[in-house]
């Protein structure tokens, strides 16, 4: 048997060769390679950079918590509505969003347990955004003295429609107004023609020196009528998220009230994973979308429709999301094609 | 009613007069939310896997140590070369380091613990793993390998290099063996026959009772030539770490059947997607990249829903980003996938 395989080896002598096997990187250090690359891909997306605006990294992480505080909301050409027709158009904003636990996640999932502040922006209240909003939040309350109101623009005044009540009784009246800016926070209404019941009273008013809050009584968490004007707190405009902004500049447009925001800090717009000019990004720290935790998150909402603006709601975009899809990209982002709020099945 | 109800009545009309009524579809959202909260806490394991403890859960932790999985009629892949071919699988991936999600991006951190399966390794698989992870070092003994099944044994052609006093010279063998279980659960393969230079040697080995692992070494980890026996166990495969009681191997024409079974049956849920292939994850925490899908119901499917479902484990961030994913109403995700990493 020996000598066999001697004989074997004999004959093979002068055809074998001596090996210099190179060892090739184990399968396990190609993965490593691939795990750098990714962390790499990650680490340079700086999701905490954003221009000036530089958020600290707490000391404490893990591997379910990136360790930045803070996330940031930016906005471009998208309807953002709070519920329903209650929200605004962006022109552009941005802002800070803050959870009411400060070691927990954001969750999205619930609008009232975050706020927002905004570091500046420039975004249009509708009319039929400001109907709703006096409809459905302001004097959605039984003992309202206003009630169906109906908001229409002419030239640079805000016409409010609707029924104002007087001794016990709904009276029809129009007031047509100018907005002035008090404080950075207060919206006041100015009036500058009043109509009851289809009949002017301006200039009566005028004469007699006499000032609305004399006939009438406008009082609600937000709202508020003194002398002949109607002071609205911008604090207490929308329902949750508590979205706390500071007013520049107020002007009525044929596209509604135009709110231009005072800049608080500023802030560079990232750039977008996908190309879109209606988006919202939401940026850095630690965010709850449903069953999902996104760590120091790049979440990009863009509409599934390509060609158009963004329509967003705060208080459906769980349905928004679950009738569209999403997108996980390598460098740990995602982006969310949301169904438009119009199309939504509801 | 008693005079303090009318009160206590009556100073809630007036707070409700004062303050504004919240929109029917803010209300219907909260409760929406508080409902889906519930959700997101919810016992998910699936029957049978009862024992897992759960520690206490958060907006971050599920509280459970571990994703239970199933698989059903796929291909999971490692890396390349090394691919099963899954009939079923029932599994828990087990995170290293307690505490932790299992960490998809890194296959270090995590073990698969396979409860009970029923799987293939093919002809391709095998020769991959011998000839790129098993023999991928300086003194290997054996060299291009090549491997063919059938259900009557296993066929190995390779390049054999002898132990001295031999020369170190390169020899042409092809062994031919019959694979079973042996009691360690270990696969065995037991060379009957073999050749070099086409002159068979089995017999004359046999009647001079010499063993091959005389003339030949190998011993790696998870491979170990013992007389002319072959013993494979899981340690073979790269990471992660595959633990679980095989129950049988066998060879088949498509290549090495393993089973594995365990005394306890596991049910898992039905997934949301009806299908023949998918991969259904649904309990624990599972990070992919920088995101953690928290309290499993993950499904993954091919985005072609007329092919089986290809899992590529090491390049899974890769091959996700190349799909889609859907989050259903009841919050359940659904993966997308496509069979080549683009």
């Amino acid at each position: 048997m020996l000598g066999v395989l001697t004989a074997l080896s004999g004959c093979l002598r002068s055809s074998g060769d001596q090996d210099d096997y190179q060892v090739l990187p184990s399968l396990y250090e190609l993965q490593q390679k691939k795990i750098e690359r990714i962390q790499a891909l990650n680490k340079s997306s700086n999701r905490h950079v954003n221009g000036e605006y530089v958020i600290p990294k707490r000391v404490h992480t893990s591997p379910t918590q990136s360790g930045y505080g803070e996330t940031l909301l930016f906005s471009r050409n998208a309807s953002v509505r709070i519920v329903g027709d209650i929200g605004f158009h962006v022109n552009h904003l941005v802002g800070r969003l803050t959870s009411d636990k400060s070691d927990q996640p954001l969750v999205l999932d619930n609008p009232q347990s975050f706020s927002i502040d905004v570091l500046q922006g420039d975004i249009t209240l509708s009319p039929k955004a400001v109907e709703a909003i006096l409809n459905e939040h302001i004097f959605n309350f039984l003992t309202s003295t206003l009630k169906q109101l109906r908001v229409s623009i002419e030239g640079d005044l805000l016409v409010m429609n609707g029924f104002v009540k007087r001794k016990g009784a709904w009276i029809p009246f129009t007031l047509k107004g100018s907005f002035s800016i008090k404080n950075g926070r207060f919206l006041v209404l100015h009036a500058k023609e009043v109509l009851m019941d289809g009949d002017s009273a301006t200039k009566l008013l005028r004469v007699a020196k006499i000032e609305l809050d004399e006939l009438l009584t406008i009082k609600a968490p937000g709202a508020e009528l003194k002398g002949s004007s109607i002071w609205l707190d911008t604090r207490k405009l929308l329902p949750p998220p508590q979205i706390n902004f500071l007013v520049n500049q107020v002007a009525v447009t044929p596209a509604g009230v135009n709110l231009k925001l005072k800049t608080l800090r500023k802030a560079a717009y990232p750039n977008l994973m996908v190309q879109r000019d209606s988006y919202i990004v939401i940026r850095s720290g630690d965010m709850r979308i449903m069953r999902l935790l996104t760590l120091n998150s790049e979440f990009n909402i863009v509409p599934r429709q390509a060609d158009e603006r963004l329509d967003f709601s705060f208080y459906d975009y769980r349905k928004q999301i679950s009738q569209g899809s999403l997108k996980l990209l390598k460098n740990g982002g995602a982006v969310a094609f949301v169904q438009n709020y119009k199309y939504l099945e509801k | 009613m008693t005079g303090i109800r009318w009160f206590v009545c009556l100073i809630l009309l007036a707070l409700s007069h004062s303050a504004y009524t919240v929109s029917p579809e803010i209300n219907i959202q909260q409760r929406q939310f508080e409902f889906e909260r519930e959700n997101w806490n919810k016992v998910r394991l699936p029957k049978g896997l009862a024992s897992v403890p759960r520690k206490s859960h958060d907006l971050r932790h599920s509280g459970y140590s571990g994703v239970s999985m199933y698989a059903q009629n796929m291909l999971l892949n490692y890396t390349g070369g090394i691919e099963f071919d899954i009939a079923s699988l029932s599994a828990l991936l087990e995170p290293t380091q307690a505490g932790r999600p299992v960490e998809l991006n890194d296959i270090r951190t995590f073990s698969i613990d396979i409860v009970s399966g029923n799987l293939t390794l093919p002809e391709k698989t095998l020769e991959f793993l011998f000839n790129r992870h098993v023999l991928n070092y300086k003194e290997r003994s054996l060299r291009n390998v090549s491997i063919q099944t059938d259900a009557d044994g296993i066929y190995i052609d390779a390049e054999v290099r002898l132990n001295k006093p031999f020369p170190r010279q390169w020899l042409r063998a092809q062994m031919a063996g019959h694979v079973s279980l042996d009691q360690q659960q270990r696969i065995s393969i037991d060379i009957k026959q073999m050749k070099m230079l086409n002159m068979p040697l089995g017999k004359p080995m046999q009647m001079l009772d010499l063993s091959l692992d005389r003339f030949v070494t190998l011993d790696r980890p998870g491979v170990k030539l013992k007389g002319r026996q072959i013993k494979i166990d899981l340690g073979v495969l790269p990471p992660p770490r595959l633990n679980g009681r095989l129950s049988r191997a066998v060879s088949t024409a498509n290549g090495i059947n393993i089973q594995f079974s365990s005394p306890q049956g596991i049910i898992f849920d039905t997934p949301p997607i009806s299908s023949n292939s998918y991969m259904w994850l649904q309990s624990g925490d599972l990070r992919l990249s920088n995101m953690i899908i928290l309290n499993g119901h993950l499904q993954a499917l091919n985005v072609n829903p007329h092919e089986r479902l290809k899992f590529h484990l090491y390049s899974a961030i890769d091959q996700i980003a190349g799909g889609h994913v859907r989050i259903n109403a009841a919050s359940d995700v659904i993966a997308y996938l496509p069979s080549v990493i683009p």
